[in-house]
């Protein structure tokens, strides 16, 4: 009877818990063609539904917060790995596609030793990565700007800081700030939503 | 041997005793300038910077410490590894928006120690001229108003932000 009870218990509990991360977006009903660090055509959110997301957005140009978010999801990628929990899949958006290229993000990727086999950089028409951070409530506008004495320019963006966890569903279900995200928060989110 | 005492300095004496005065004058000015400089006592500390393939931007983070007397300013930052190296710095706009912008005539007051770490200071390193490979290192040089220049080595690595 005892045990019924704490079985019972903990399931409301867990229940309980999976309540706690409301539908902030959600991604299910869209389509939107994107390319992947090595030149391919992706379809997302289609490529990663039924499995859980973690992601980011950015640009490369930028030296210190997108670093931040892209070294956080390295974090979260090994601490999953330490756990053995594989139904994760990481990606990182460019929002500034006309400087990222598949090229570009696949050296970004690359001289960080960064692990590919479940972690996906997009980049693809302006138009569209334009649409899929606007879906995910992501703001990215030109501020400052580089000018070198042969008149190339190179902008930096300001942007949200962002990472989220997204569901099997395709439905964001919490937004972290992408350079300060408490790791244990983010793992325990992704436990409770696995 | 006789020595002669008229009395009068001899033009030759003379001269010599003013070029020996002006010695002695410059060589004090030299030595007072230096002792000035070492007065300011900057040092950079824990000098690290992200790893970044060539034609990207990187940033390096390091502590300056100013345990002199007097505040001093950091005028410009100088490597060969980046076609041009600013100092910026990442600010907040609103929520949790982020920004970046350079920053101009950076002051360390004296006493005092001025951290260029993630989400703050950095020296930007923007268009690099070569890969940054984790475990190597690149070389910088601050250059302040009194101080002059710092030379310094910072090590390749993402290992701080952990």
């Amino acid at each position: 009877m005892r045990k019924r009870v704490f079985l019972l218990f903990a399931s409301i509990l867990l229940i309980s818990c999976k309540e706690k991360l409301p539908v902030v977006e959600d991604f299910g009903g869209v389509h939107y063609s994107l390319v992947n660090q090595k030149n391919e055509n992706v379809g997302f959110p289609d490529f990663v539904k039924g499995k859980l997301v973690v992601i980011n957005y950015i640009f490369t140009n930028c030296p210190d917060i997108c670093p931040l978010g892209t070294n956080n999801l390295r974090l979260i990628q090994e601490r999953l790995k330490k756990e053995k929990i594989n139904n994760v899949e990481f990606v990182s958006l460019s929002f500034d596609p006309e400087f990222d290229t598949p090229e570009v993000l696949a050296k970004f990727a690359g001289i960080r030793s960064l692990d590919l086999r479940n972690w996906t950089f997009l980049t693809g028409d302006k138009s569209v990565t334009d649409a899929v951070i606007k879906k995910a409530g992501v703001l990215a506008v030109v501020g400052d700007s580089t000018v070198f004495k042969d008149g190339r320019k190179i902008f930096y963006y300001i942007h949200t800081d962002r990472i989220q966890l997204i569901d099997a569903d395709a439905r964001i279900r919490k937004n972290y700030k992408g350079s300060e995200i408490n790791i244990d928060e983010i793992i325990n989110d992704i436990k409770n939503l696995g | 041997m006789t020595l002669k005492t008229s009395g009068k300095i001899s033009e030759g004496t003379m001269k010599k005793l003013i070029l020996t005065a002006l010695i002695i004058f410059l060589c004090g000015n030299i030595f007072s300038q230096q002792t000035q400089k070492n007065q300011t006592q900057i040092t950079v500390k824990k000098a690290w910077v992200r790893p970044a393939a060539k034609n990207s931007n990187s940033a390096i983070y390091f502590i300056i410490e100013n345990k002199g007397p007097k505040e001093d300013i950091l005028l410009s930052v100088v490597s060969e590894v980046a076609e041009l190296v600013e100092v910026h710095e990442t600010y907040k706009k609103g929520n949790d928006l982020m920004g970046m912008r350079e920053v101009n005539l950076l002051h360390v007051p004296a006493k005092s120690t001025l951290e260029f770490k993630p989400g703050s200071y950095h020296v930007m390193l923007i268009n690099l001229l070569k890969d940054l490979t984790t475990g190597l290192s690149v070389n910088a040089t601050l250059n302040f108003k009194n101080a002059g220049k710092i030379p310094f080595r910072a090590v390749i690595g993402d290992s701080q932000e952990m």
